[in-house]
């Protein structure tokens, strides 16, 4: 496949295999929740500025919702996550920093780097998430449980999702 | 002004993040629950057929059919059922399928596989095998967007037995096979299996309709009214073929409470 479309795909397939497939996968009773089109805002190159990261979750967050009535609730959450992405990326630098060429992927950053900043940013996108579409006070306890297993299972079938399809470049 | 340009370059972020999440809120608390208007329905139309195909994918055709037949059969027999039973108010009755359901939520919604062109509009009730499921709130050319009981959203007129008080019925998010009748009389007099029926006040389902039975468990009360549990009788898990049902001269009713002094109270 052509190089130059490659970060492309990798960031809009997630949200169309979101949209055509997952949207429909309901495990354990909604405990398992899976944002598969949150893959393509934790892919974004690290580079990219704040602004660009809101808006992009933004865009990405209100086509879900159009394509599957979720009324502002995906844009939303996925603002948020998209709030947290730089300080989380900040947080989780390696000493001497990024370099130009890294990418926020097992096979660049290696996979406990990997795995804790994407249990992290789907822990804050679910908690948001969950609580919102509670809507009762009384419910938020529940929704907080379904956020941390459903970002405890997102975030395995993110990292099975990269082991599967990348090839290993270097791990830091 | 410069000043100020300084301060909105320096806290951009945090401006875009407040003006995105108000756009994004604002209109999750304008559509939660009952998402309607134009997009909805081109949604509807896009997502309802890419539904019914992922459907048919799992489906054994030849018993498909069959059930298709039986369901618009079914149909026949309970309009005229229900003409005769309710004073001989007509309704009128349209099979439909199940193309989308989701039932993890607290704001749960249900796509069919029928829409205006089929005779089905929002405002309509759906049943299936005589027991209450939701309301249709929206409806495209093929496809119909319907809010079922356990969405917290919303709340349905219940009677207990065919005689009994009427109540509130509401559903707390917890559990899909559960909801609660509120605002009983404390003189209402019940006993834990008794059914719990439509009333016919709203106006998507005739009068008697089964909506579930009520719980064994203790009442609660709130100094004036009663709080109960009632075990819904619907499957929420296993939905697939149901009725959408209108009450013919539902609107005649409506413009008469309408037109009395008090209405609008």
């Amino acid at each position: 496949m052509n190089a130059r479309f490659a970060p492309y795909l990798r960031v809009l397939l997630p949200l169309i295999l979101q949209v055509v497939f997952f949207q429909y996968v309901t495990l354990v009773e909604g405990w398992w929740y899976l944002g598969f089109h949150l893959l393509g805002i934790l892919l974004l190159p690290l580079q990219r500025s704040g602004l660009f990261v809101l808006l992009f979750s933004a865009g990405m967050g209100a086509t879900l919702d159009f394509t599957c009535h979720g009324g502002g609730l995906f844009m939303s959450s996925a603002v948020f996550m998209g709030l947290f992405i730089p300080i989380v990326n900040r947080l989780l630098a390696p000493r001497e920093g990024y370099e130009i060429t890294d990418q926020p992927t097992i096979s660049y950053m290696g996979s406990r780097w990997f795995i804790a900043r994407a249990l992290l940013l789907l822990f804050i996108h679910n908690v948001w998430m969950f609580s919102i579409e509670a809507g009762r006070w009384d419910l938020l306890l529940l929704a907080w449980g379904k956020a941390t297993t459903s970002a405890v299972f997102t975030a395995a079938v993110f990292a099975l999702t990269l082991l599967l399809t990348q090839r290993k470049v270097r791990s830091r | 002004m410069r000043n100020l340009w300084n301060l909105i370059t320096q806290y951009h972020i945090a401006l875009v993040f407040f003006a995105l999440q108000a756009l994004a809120l604002g209109w999750f608390v304008s559509s939660h629950g009952y998402p309607r208007g134009k997009w909805v329905q081109r949604s509807l139309a896009w997502q309802g057929a890419w539904n019914q195909q992922m459907g048919q994918w799992s489906r054994l055709v030849e018993l498909d059919a069959l059930n298709r037949e039986l369901l618009a059969e079914n149909a026949k027999l309970r309009s005229s059922m229900y003409r005769t039973e309710n004073t001989g108010r007509e309704i009128s009755i349209h099979s439909a399928q199940v193309v989308r359901f989701t039932w993890t939520s607290s704001a749960n919604h249900f796509i069919l596989n029928q829409g205006s062109k089929n005779g089905l509009k929002p405002g309509m009730g759906v049943s299936q095998n005589g027991i209450a499921l939701g309301r249709i709130i929206e409806a495209s050319d093929h496809f119909s967007l319907a809010l079922p009981i356990i969405n917290q959203e919303v709340e349905w007129s219940a009677r207990i037995g065919s005689a009994g008080p009427v109540a509130r019925l509401l559903w707390d998010a917890h559990d899909i096979g559960r909801a609660q009748l509120q605002d009983l009389p404390r003189s209402a007099t019940f006993s834990p299996g008794d059914s719990v029926l439509t009333s016919g006040f709203q106006g998507y389902f005739p009068a008697g309709m089964l909506i579930g039975w009520i719980a064994d468990e203790t009442p609660e009360f709130d100094g004036q009214f009663l709080t109960i549990g009632i075990e819904l009788a619907a499957d929420f898990r296993s939905l697939n073929y149901v009725e959408a049902m209108s009450i013919m001269d539902w609107e005649s009713i409506e413009a008469l409470s309408q037109s009395t002094p008090n209405s609008g109270s």
